[in-house]
């Protein structure tokens, strides 16, 4: 009897930290045949990712910000141009791999949630299914507010990354009278709209602290409760 | 009205342009009759068009190993491409007709590549273990993602505001995004079990 508690407490963490892979990035099984993740590791990559990207399109607006000072100079290029230009190429990589990274972890985040789901309904013991329940409830509103805000980045950045490159295209050639001021006003509106993608990051890094600190607290008392049987 | 790239330089004289035309239709001619009188040993010269491989293998694993270096080879191919078109946008003298031909070869070899890779992915998607079916759909994102550059070539093309040094820059960027999902694609490759 002792044996069969603690495989399906074993088996309930297992579930529990399965929840969380959904941001590891694909390196675990739900079913649990591979290795199994530690909880919150997920969290702490898919938080790297999005550090990655913040960076990058810090460094972008960065650079833009210094384009947007006056050059009277039409002979020469503006001095700030090869920084953008290296900002921007940076920032076209860092695209590439923190946008596929995360659309791959978002998407499987679904499927994990399905399979606990299905397991909550093959617990015959009431109390124990309310309890884990509660907590699906809880984990889930977390991974459900991680996406919504992921999506929002998505939202923000597919129109800040097609500017950029419309804007480089346009920018440095020979200017016509008139030119300065609106390519002024379109860089102002670039920095404008890089600050809402580094928004968002930060409202998806916040709810990854929040998911973190729910999934500590629930294996705390999950870990405690545990503990005393 | 066709559009042209964005130059200092003035466009070629409309004269000499149908003449050139004509001998690039003839000279197309030739290469084609060329490539259909090749003998088979010269073939693995011909370095155009890629063909779809023979992917099957004995077992699951042979499969998955021979697809993933035909997916290998070919975004090789879409980044050397890249690399050439580059240096060729990089010359005063490259035109819109040049473009129209380096687009399109560039994009059937990304279009090849993804085909590819679709077929390797759903290879792997039948080990049905939950690290290649991520490997897969984040190396199908990537693709995605790296294709917007030839939309946004294109768009700049229609709209006639492309310039040699947009699209150098963007040769670049293609480079640079195919070289990092190669590495990608090798290391989730070994994560799978798949050498090279």
């Amino acid at each position: 009897m002792k044996t069969l508690l603690s495989l399906k407490a074993v088996v309930s963490l297992l579930v529990l930290s399965l929840a969380f892979v959904w941001l590891a990035g694909g390196c675990a099984a739900p079913s649990g045949s591979s290795a199994n993740p530690k909880p919150g590791s997920g969290i702490a990559e898919y938080r790297q990712v999005v550090r990655e990207a913040h960076r990058s399109v810090a460094a972008t607006v960065k650079s833009l910000e210094a384009l947007a000072q006056p050059w009277t100079q039409t002979s020469t290029p503006h001095p700030a141009l090869a920084g953008f230009d290296q900002a921007l190429h940076q920032l076209e990589l860092t695209s590439v791999r923190t946008r596929a990274r995360a659309e791959a972890i978002i998407a499987r985040g679904q499927s994990y949630f399905d399979e606990w789901k299905e397991n909550l309904s093959a617990n015959t013991n009431q109390a124990n299914a309310r309890a884990e329940t509660e907590r699906y409830t809880r984990l889930f509103e977390h991974y459900g507010r991680v996406r919504e805000r992921s999506g929002k980045v998505r939202e923000e950045f597919r129109p800040f990354m097609a500017t950029l490159r419309e804007f480089r295209a346009r920018f440095g050639h020979p200017p016509k009278p008139a030119e300065g001021e609106s390519s002024g006003k379109e860089i102002d509106g670039l920095i404008t709209s890089g600050r809402r993608v580094l928004q968002s990051l930060e409202s998806v890094s916040t709810a990854l602290d929040e998911a973190e600190a729910e999934l500590r607290a629930t294996l705390a008392a999950k870990g405690s409760k545990e503990g005393l049987r | 009205m066709k559009p042209e790239l964005r130059s200092a330089k003035p466009p070629l004289h409309q004269a000499i342009a149908p003449a050139l035309r004509r001998t690039r239709r003839t000279l197309l001619a030739a290469v084609v009759l060329s490539l259909l009188a090749i003998t088979p040993g010269a073939r693995t010269q011909y370095l155009g068009p890629p063909q779809a491989p023979a992917l099957v293998g004995p077992t699951l694993g042979a499969s998955l190993r021979n697809a993933a270096a035909a997916t290998q080879a070919q975004a090789g191919m879409v980044r050397k491409g890249a690399n050439d078109w580059g240096r060729r946008a990089s010359s005063g003298a490259y035109n819109a007709a040049q473009f129209q031909q380096d687009f399109a070869t560039a994009q059937f070899q990304f279009r090849m590549l993804h085909e590819q890779f679709n077929g390797l992915g759903s290879l792997a998607l039948q080990l049905n273990r939950p690290n290649a079916n991520n490997a897969v759909a984040e190396l199908d994102a990537g693709l995605n993602i790296i294709g917007e550059l030839f939309t946004f070539l294109q768009n700049q093309f229609n709209a006639g505001t492309l310039d040699h040094q947009t699209i150098v820059r963007t040769c670049r960027a293609l480079e640079d995004a195919m070289r990092e999902w190669e590495r990608e694609l090798k290391k989730n490759s070994s994560r799978i079990g798949l050498v090279f």
